[in-house]
């Protein structure tokens, strides 16, 4: 009862000032951001979503290159979620499918940026966060100009730090530098500090900044004005709200339009559509090849398990084919043969091996030997 | 026996309103009265803003407070008068008592837009009873938002009336990203008759908590499986921060969140005697204390209204609305009733048909042959698939996860196989 009366007045309030609900949004500034058909700059939207190389692959954009050049865009938006969680609050349970969280190729961060920074050099760019955990905040942190959603978070990760398994302090020392050499490229990219970037993937440096006018320089160590990261066994996790007051983002901005109006641009129009679209269109597909590939794993296991007596060699030929068309699907897609790897733990050159012994004993067959059946090799064991 | 009377006359409305249509009788503001029946079409002047606008639509419902010409709600303070009449058709007048036997009042059936500028007349009830997960679940609240959301607009009152004893932490999260993503356009009320845990974070995600007078609210501590396995205090304390910041953005205080999830925590509280201010404390320096160390809260009607932890005591609609300042008890349909109703049907079924079909796919069955009876596994494992797909992300809760679901394919396609050999 106490809340009826708080709650006549902001019923009032929507009432008589909006037709819907949806006429709150027509307070937000950005609203007068207009998309036309022909006018304004060209804006190219690429989305990479999901998880960090699988979803998001250099593959996928070095193979939109020259398409993108054709349409010659006025700007790129990099729409980014790339995360391990929901929310802080699945963080803190820890409920998120390990499967889809995101992995650690440094090699593959190199060449997304690669692309975007030598092959599209000439496109200006912006990327905007909407959520992103390791990987993919690394990858972020090597644009200069970069925007994150109200919610979002720049999470770092432990993944890298497989060198703090070595004892001997020398080579950890090596090997720790093999690993984090690429936060260095990724920050000279971007124009931005080395600590900031490597803060983010190792986790033994810690991280401080230091306002230098209206910029701050970041350093490892805990010297600066503001500490984000202790060192041993600490790891920044950046708020949106913290990203902007530190200057790491040009500010918060919660959609395409909140970014177009911060870059001074009201009016403008998509191009490439149909490039976005197939990137959009990328991470469904290579999920319903996943499915096919464990299909195709089922059934050559079932086909070993049946291959007995008489049916020997017929189930064998069976089991054959269905890993022959694996090895294609794994061979043509990078995203499935990885999470196959992952899932599975099968990999191209074990399932060649398969195939090999398989064909060994249809030959046997065709010879008059027998077969060995039910188990052992990919017989009727070959799943993971 | 009201209830009874209420069913009878319902019953009868309905069945007689089929083949005939009800006279209806309208007094206007200025004592000047209109006769006629329900379903005819009339011709309806009402003035507003001191603008004058005339109506011509068939008259679905009429009140003493207003009439549903043509779906459209119109009160009589706005009627200046009332022409017309045409031949009436039919009538789509119903009610429904609530899903326990509870008395409720008549529920119209016609879609009710609030009129621009007007508070809601009536409110939309939604069921949410057993466990989080399984029967109470995001789904049906989504449902109902949608449904209001189109036929309805925003500014609608929808309550949750809440009877469980929690369940799944992980669909109380989207739950609340359920509700928190309508909260914006609509007035969430719990109801409570039991709300233990999940279920009692569930009540803090509403605007407000009316409590009937058996109702019971608190006992949220999380454990996993086992009861013995509570989770780790680091997990605890999260828990109760997450808690407290959903009690932050209602008008509850956030600092009852704690005892009832720690038996160390400790909640009291104070009223000033002059002004009927609420203080509350987080150890037990209050007046009131509520729950001390070893204790875990949970609230009763009367403590919760005595601490300013809920919003009202009601155990019948009319009572709810009184609370709610809604003039009377309206359901504008029952759109969330029958929703819950349809799912809590589905899952006992498959509570009684589930361990029956897995017994058989694993070879309990009947059948002359070895043939037929491999033939009424398939059948059985095929059903269970069947199942899998209605159930849908209940499925898990009820043992059809993706592995089990891979299982009994690959099981099928073993049968199919023996079956073959056997031809």
């Amino acid at each position: 009862m106490r809340n009826t009366r708080f709650f006549t007045v902001v019923l009032l309030l929507v009432a008589y000032s909006a037709h819907t609900s949806f006429a709150f949004q027509a307070d937000v500034w950005s609203d007068s951001v207009t998309v036309t058909d022909d006018d304004g700059p060209g804006v190219l939207i690429i989305p990479m979503r999901g998880q960090m190389h699988t979803d998001i692959h250099h593959d996928l954009y070095e193979n939109m290159v020259d398409r993108i050049k054709e349409i010659d865009p006025d700007l790129i938006l990099i729409e980014l979620k790339s995360r391990d969680f929901k929310n802080e609050f699945h963080t803190l349970m820890g409920w998120g499918e390990r499967i889809d969280f995101n992995g650690y190729d440094a090699e593959d961060l190199i060449d997304i940026r690669k692309v975007f920074k030598i092959q599209l050099a000439d496109y200006p760019q912006i990327v905007l966060i909407e959520d992103s955990a390791g990987a993919s905040t690394v990858l972020a942190l090597s644009w200069p100009d970069i925007y994150m959603a109200d919610g979002a978070y720049l999470h770092s990760t432990f993944l890298s730090s497989d060198f703090n398994n070595i004892n001997a302090e020398d080579t950890r020392g090596k090997i720790r530098e093999f690993r984090m050499v690429h936060t260095k490229t990724l920050a000279e990219y971007a124009g931005r500090d080395y600590a900031l970037l490597r803060a983010f993937a190792d986790p033994d440096v810690p991280l401080s900044g230091s306002w230098v006018g209206k910029d701050v320089v970041w350093a490892d160590n805990l010297e600066g004005d503001l500490v984000l990261d202790q060192g041993v066994d600490f790891m920044p996790h950046l708020s949106s709200t913290i990203a902007a007051e530190v200057d790491i983002t040009k500010g918060n901005a919660n959609d395409r339009e909140d970014v177009l109006l911060a870059e001074g641009i009201r009016v403008y129009h998509l191009v490439g559509e149909d490039i976005t679209q197939e990137l959009a269109d990328h991470t469904t597909q290579w999920r319903k090849d996943f499915l096919k590939a464990e299909k195709m794993l089922r059934d050559g296991e079932k086909y070993g398990g049946w291959a007995r007596g008489e049916d020997t060699a017929r189930y064998l030929r069976k089991q054959l084919a269905e890993y022959k068309k694996l090895l294609k699907l794994l061979d043509k897609s990078k995203p499935v043969a990885a999470r196959i790897g992952r899932k599975h733990r099968i990999s191209e050159k074990t399932l060649k091996q398969w195939i090999e012994e398989i064909e060994d004993q249809l030959e046997q067959l065709k010879n008059g030997g027998r077969a060995p059946g039910g188990s052992g090799g990919p017989i009727g064991g070959g799943g993971g | 026996m009201k209830l009874f009377i209420t069913l009878v006359t319902s019953a009868t409305c309905l069945l007689c309103t089929t083949l005939f249509a009800a006279p209806v009788s309208i007094t206007l503001e200025d004592g000047t009265k209109w006769t006629g029946e329900l379903d005819q079409t009339v011709t309806v002047t009402i003035s507003k803003k001191g603008k004058t606008e005339e109506i011509t639509g068939t008259i679905q419902r009429a009140t003493d407070a207003y009439i549903i010409l043509d779906g459209d709600l119109i009160m009589l303070e706005e009627v200046v008068a009332i022409s017309g009449g045409d031949a009436p058709a039919t009538d789509t007048t119903t009610s429904e008592d609530s899903p326990d036997g509870e008395e409720e009042n008549a529920v119209t059936k016609q879609v009710v837009h609030a009129p621009e500028g007007e508070l809601a007349k009536g409110v939309f009830v939604l069921p949410l009873y057993e466990m989080v997960g399984t029967y109470f679940r995001p789904h049906e609240i989504q449902e109902l938002v949608d449904h209001v959301d189109e036929e309805y607009g925003p500014g609608q009152i929808i309550i949750l009336d809440i009877k469980s004893g929690g369940g799944s932490v992980k669909v109380w999260s989207d739950i609340r990203d359920t509700i928190f993503n309508a909260r914006d356009r609509h007035r969430f009320i719990a109801w409570i008759r039991s709300a233990g845990s999940g279920a009692a974070a569930t009540a803090f995600l509403c605007d407000e908590i009316y409590y009937r007078s058996s109702g019971y609210v608190g006992a949220i501590t999380m454990y996993s499986g086992s009861i013995e396995n509570v989770a780790p205090d680091w997990q605890l304390y999260g828990w109760i921060k997450e808690l407290q910041g959903v009690l932050a953005k209602t008008s509850h205080t956030p600092a009852v969140a704690g005892c009832m999830v720690k038996s160390k925590e400790q909640f009291s509280y104070s009223v000033d005697p002059e002004t009927g201010k609420f203080t509350y404390f987080y150890d037990s320096s209050g007046d009131e204390v509520l729950s001390t160390t070893g204790e875990n809260l949970m609230l009763t009607a009367d403590e919760a209204l005595k601490a300013g932890l809920s919003d009202g005591t009601a155990d019948t609609g009319e009572q709810l609305a009184v609370l709610l300042d809604l003039e009377e008890w309206i359901e504008y349909d029952t759109f969330g009733r029958d929703i819950a109703k349809k799912w809590q049907d589905t899952l006992k079924e498959f509570e009684e048909e589930g361990p029956k079909l897995r017994a058989q796919l694993q070879g309990d069955v009947d059948g002359r042959t070895a043939k037929q009876r491999i033939g009424n596994q398939i059948k059985a494992g095929e059903e269970l698939l069947r199942w899998a797909k209605k159930l849908g992300e209940t499925g898990p809760f009820m043992g059809l996860s993706e592995e089990t679901i891979i299982m009994i394919k690959t099981a099928i396609e073993n049968l199919k196989h023996q079956r073959q050999n056997l031809e």
